[in-house]
């Protein structure tokens, strides 16, 4: 694959998502409006997995040839709802559980891939609800640092398994998604460095409620994706721990644990949520390889084989 | 005291010989006839194979080992073919596993979604003696477009009662038309496929597993 097109894939998207993040994390114009800051993550996110699709595989076609194809709709859907979901941030638990459940609930029935059957979407959709609860609330107590770091080093796991999936399209696009998760935590980090927050801090940018929509929404989907056009040697649990865990950092939110200091804080979250993405990576790789690269086809595989 | 043993044992060798000759002349000279017998597709003796001009520089063949349908075909050659022909996906085979596994993947033929590729003939037009040129329609991915099959028949050899039939077809198709995109717009795998497909059936009754 040239180098150039996976530039093009994984660079252009986290460019858009620059010019959508830098903005809002890092100008006070905007960085204390809830709507434009808040959804900035969610928007550039969505926008990275529709650009990424459309460079790898074209505009996607309604409703989708193929059933993947429904991840650049959703996406599409996604992005849109963030500004929304953005300017509802902080109207309390009903409007978070609200959110959580429509949320979970519509993309769980819209999200039908290869061998999904009921319990699945609603797995799916639980995922995606729970996933919204927990970083809707860690956003509130955590900066972007914190959850930019976690989610660049989650896309980037997500993206070694899709490429052990056989999925091309899908291990550029969670590296698109990677990228622009990285654009964030550099944006965050430059908000620390640069700016100061009202009280005179020097502080990052909260994800906001859109970009805790964003991001529980798209990382089960790109997983059951992905879990569902496997071909290779990825299994259920790799995914499960790759993608369950950024959930961890709401761990570090409980009762004797959020008083760490800034730096320990920092570092313990980030090492909670490598361990299980570096575990999930070791499984996989020390697990059985692929068969021989003899390739050709058993003629034990067909019962009516005679040899001439 | 005459022996009858004897001319038994010749007469039974006359026949026999007799029997043998006429039997293998009608195995090298099918029986000239019109009636259209259908052809099953034998899966061993068939392929399809594929290729695709690969980052602008060499062709890349690759080809699929499970190919099954029937053939309707006369053996005097006085029809033309009519095929329906299905592809198995999974049994796509470029002497790499790995490969192998991407190209059934979503971003290629994606086996998952879609089992088969299929080809059922509409028309067909003589060019030749046994040469044909059979329009038909594709179904890839699942989309179905028209195309254009030259096709050779190969061979017919049988006796009264079975045959077995070859056929040859080439044709060239676009995979964007069937929304295979990968790779085609920055040139890394071109857009035009060549397929060539080898196929071989037998008509009669079903041979006994």
């Amino acid at each position: 694959m040239p180098i150039g097109q996976i530039l093009l894939t994984i660079g252009l998207p986290a460019l858009i998502g620059a010019l959508f993040i830098i903005p809002a994390w890092v100008l006070p114009k905007f960085r204390y409006t809830a709507g434009i800051a808040g959804s900035a993550l969610g928007v550039a996110l969505g926008l990275a997995l529709v650009v990424s699709f459309m460079v790898e595989a074209g505009v996607p076609s309604l409703p989708p040839a193929q059933k993947w194809h429904m991840l650049p709709v959703l996406a599409c859907g996604i992005t849109l709802l963030c500004p929304i979901i953005a300017m509802v941030d902080g109207s309390g638990e009903i409007g978070r559980w609200l959110i959580a459940i429509g949320s979970g609930g519509i993309i769980g029935w819209l999200a039908i891939f290869p061998g999904m059957d009921l319990l699945l979407q609603i797995l799916l959709g639980v995922w995606i609800a729970l996933s919204f609860i927990s970083l809707s609330w860690v956003s509130h107590r955590r900066r972007g640092l914190t959850v930019n770091l976690a989610y660049t080093i989650v896309f980037t796991g997500v993206s070694i398994l899709c490429m052990e999936t056989k999925f091309i399209t899908l291990t550029l696009i969670a590296g698109a998604l990677a990228a622009t998760s990285g654009v964030a935590f550099a944006s965050a980090l430059v908000a620390i460095i640069w700016t100061r927050d009202q009280e005179d801090k020097r502080r990052a940018i909260a994800i906001g409620w859109g970009g805790a929509f964003s991001l529980a929404a798209i990382v089960p989907l790109v997983a059951f994706c992905g879990w569902a056009y496997n071909l290779g040697e990825v299994q259920w649990f790799h995914w499960l721990l790759v993608c369950s865990a950024p959930m961890l950092l709401g761990l570090f939110e409980l009762p004797g644990l959020h008083q760490l200091k800034y730096g320990t804080g920092f570092v313990l979250r980030i090492t909670a949520v490598i361990i299980p993405v570096v575990l999930a990576i070791i499984l996989l790789y020390s697990g059985a390889p692929l068969e021989g690269d003899d390739g050709g086809y058993n003629l034990n595989d067909y019962e009516s084989a005679i040899m001439p | 005291m005459f022996n009858l043993r004897p001319r038994l044992l010749y007469l039974t060798l006359a026949i026999g010989t007799l029997v043998s000759g006429l039997s293998y002349a009608v195995v090298q000279t099918p029986q000239a006839g019109s009636r259209v017998e259908v052809f099953r597709l034998d899966p061993v003796h068939c392929m399809a194979m594929f290729r695709v001009h690969h980052q602008g520089a060499g062709q890349f063949w690759g080809r699929f080992n499970d190919v099954t349908g029937t053939v309707d075909y006369p053996r005097d050659d006085s029809v033309a073919p009519v095929f329906d022909v299905a592809v198995n996906v999974g049994s796509i085979d470029t002497g790499t596993t790995k490969l192998d596994r991407t190209l059934i993947g979503p971003d290629f033929f994606n086996g998952r979604e879609f089992e088969n590729i299929t080809f059922k003939s509409t028309s067909a037009e003589r060019v030749d003696e046994r040469q044909w040129k059979v329009d038909g329609e594709l179904t890839l991915l699942g989309k179905t477009k028209p195309v254009t099959a030259m096709v050779e028949v190969t061979g017919v050899r049988g006796n009264p009662v079975v045959a077995k039939a070859g056929w040859e077809a080439i044709f060239t198709i676009k995979r964007s038309d069937f929304g295979m995109n990968w790779g085609v717009e920055n040139g890394s795998l071109g857009d035009e496929v060549r397929l060539v497909i080898g196929l071989e059936g037998e008509s009669g009754p079903p041979a006994k597993k």
